[in-house]
């Protein structure tokens, strides 16, 4: 099986040194039926002395604001190390229909001062194989 | 018809990028071909059966930290290694230029070389086909 991914946040090349939100981008709702679902994936490819959570959001617009952050989908682990993680899908049964098109993913760290290189990737819509 | 200049592909595997180490990456995606001739047909009749993927990587080899002999030497055999492989470089928010991710297993990991030339390596990660 084979997903063709959606980067959300490429931090690869240039570290994430503070908490924050990526941008928000339209890559699609979570379409209803069989074989349709949205995956999220994770690379942390640098450890620091503390750890980094990273989160996957969805809302209706990409009129984001500090009150309205989106609606947590997926929920990496807390990464103190050199990682990645593939999480559960959301299937169609845990697919709603507020699930909405416009995605970003956000990072926090334990503390600050930290650096962390990473790559946080979904797929809405379903795998190949 | 827009061609590339490949020269950018990104190549993940776990924790680490393995880019710099490789100078030749494959994703190939395929599906079993089921035979349902009979008799009477005057042509080969197939049907598309499972499906699999397989990522082939080859390039320079390297021993230090964070390089691939350190890194996928110990994951032969080892099942659920999240891969991810960029083409053309990474464009955060696009869906014309996606990646390709997988779980999977490394099946092979060969250390080549010939007297003068660069020591080289082979790598081949076959998808486990599960999605969680």
């Amino acid at each position: 099986m084979i997903l063709r991914s959606i980067p959300l946040k490429d931090a690869t090349e240039t570290a994430l040194t503070s908490c924050g939100e990526g941008t928000v981008y339209d890559v699609g709702g979570l379409p209803q039926g069989e074989g349709k679902k949205a995956y999220a994936v994770l690379h942390v490819l640098s450890s620091s002395t503390g750890g980094v959570k990273v989160r996957v959001l969805s809302n209706s617009s990409s009129g984001y604001s500090g009150a309205n952050l989106g609606t947590v989908r997926f929920n990496f682990t807390c990464s103190e190390q050199r990682t990645a993680e593939w999480l559960t899908p959301l299937t169609t049964g845990t697919i709603t229909t507020t699930d909405q098109p416009f995605w970003r993913a956000i990072h926090e760290m334990t503390t600050s001062g930290e650096s962390y290189n990473l790559l946080t990737l979904v797929r809405i819509g379903g795998a190949n194989g | 018809m827009s061609t590339i200049h490949h020269r950018q592909a990104r190549i993940f595997v776990g924790g680490y990028e393995l880019s710099g180490d490789h100078n030749s990456i494959s994703v190939a995606a395929s599906a079993e071909m089921l035979d349902e001739t009979a008799f009477g047909d005057s042509t080969r009749i197939r049907k598309g059966g499972l499906k699999t993927v397989e990522v082939i990587g080859a390039g320079h080899w390297d021993a230090a930290a964070g390089h691939v002999d350190a890194v996928a030497f110990d994951l032969v055999g080892t099942d659920d290694q999240i891969v991810t492989v960029f083409a053309d470089g990474i464009t955060e928010g696009t869906a014309t230029d996606m990646g390709f991710s997988m779980k999977g297993v490394v099946d092979k990991y060969n250390l080549k070389g010939d007297v003068g030339s660069l020591l080289g390596f082979d790598l081949s990660i076959a998808g486990r086909g599960i999605e969680a």
